[in-house]
């Protein structure tokens, strides 16, 4: 992998449901020029834009642990799960939330 | 930002905030419009008999104001903006009826022109024409994520983000610009397949 020489950033979305707390939005960054050794950092939000202190989000395949609202992914293991559809946040409490990679 | 701080903003302050689709800022009005909206007797009625819940309230509010621009047609001449959006809601709740026209069809009931045929009924309304777009996008969007997420980076990096297909292929790891081409066209390819699928679904 090797990124663009511009930063940014795609977003991720919880399905709308009736619970507000049980939003969530992870912005993916790709960082100008990393590379394959690199990693791709992540935020997690709640609904009022405040990173959610823990949990563990699903993509490409992986689970990535989330401390203070931020996480990484590999980028590697980007490429290697660009085939899985299976996008998830779940929450300290257990509950996995489904969502969904946005076009804007 | 947080909800108590734009819980103290005046309606011109909060209107930029509701443009960009700021989390807090639309929290504030699933309290100030579609909580009280939605315990309105008349609303409460209509929205049982319809199937409508206030989710899809919000969800269809946001979608219009935000997708659609349509807060650009609040004046800010000191009219209440929660009052503006809560005479939208109630407007989207009286509209919302599934046959209009009870057991006739749309035809059967028509209004008739001089000649006594059945006058032609106005379909292209714009706000409701650029509204079911913007859904459809994104459910051919989540089809083709569905099909190969792959396919649907392809799309987001060249439309979205206009990388180049040189860009997109050092990214993805994809063997050639001639590959990314291809699967950007497939992508096209299937979003147009899945549109009708969607619009005969309704």
């Amino acid at each position: 992998m090797r990124c663009p020489d511009k930063d940014f950033m795609v977003e991720f979305r919880s399905m709308l449901g009736k619970d507000p707390s049980r939003r969530w939005l992870v912005r993916l960054v790709f960082p100008a020029k990393r590379g394959t050794g690199g990693n791709l950092p992540f935020y997690v939000t709640n609904w009022e834009d405040d990173p959610i202190p823990s949990g563990v989000f699903h993509l490409m395949g992986g689970q990535w642990t989330v401390s203070e609202g931020l996480g990484s992914i590999p980028c590697a293991a980007f490429i290697a799960g660009i085939h899985e559809t299976a996008v998830w946040f779940q929450f300290p409490d257990g509950e996995h939330v489904p969502g969904g990679l946005t076009f804007g | 930002m947080t909800y108590e701080e734009v819980l103290k903003l005046s309606d011109h302050d909060l209107l930029p905030l509701l443009k960009e689709g700021v989390d807090p800022a639309w929290k504030r009005v699933w309290f100030e419009v579609i909580e009280p909206e939605k315990k309105r007797l008349r609303n409460a009625e209509l929205m049982r008999k319809w199937s409508v819940t206030d989710g899809d309230l919000f969800g269809i509010l946001f979608k219009e104001m935000v997708g659609d621009g349509k807060l650009a047609y609040y004046r800010d001449d000191g009219g209440s903006l929660m009052g503006w959006l809560r005479a939208y809601v109630r407007g989207y709740i009286t509209r919302s009826d599934p046959a209009p026209h009870g057991e006739f069809s749309l035809e059967g009931t028509a209004e008739l022109d001089e000649r006594g045929e059945p006058m032609a009924i106005p379909f292209h309304d714009l706000g409701f024409t650029r509204n079911e777009v913007w859904q459809m996008t994104h459910l051919c969007f989540r089809d083709l994520w569905n099909d190969d997420p792959r396919k649907a980076y392809v799309l987001l990096f060249k439309t979205r983000f206009f990388l180049s297909s040189r860009e997109v292929a050092d990214l993805l790891e994809i063997s050639s610009e001639a590959a990314v081409d291809q699967i950007f066209s497939r992508a096209v390819k299937d979003m147009r397949a899945a549109w009708p699928r969607h619009d005969k679904e309704g």
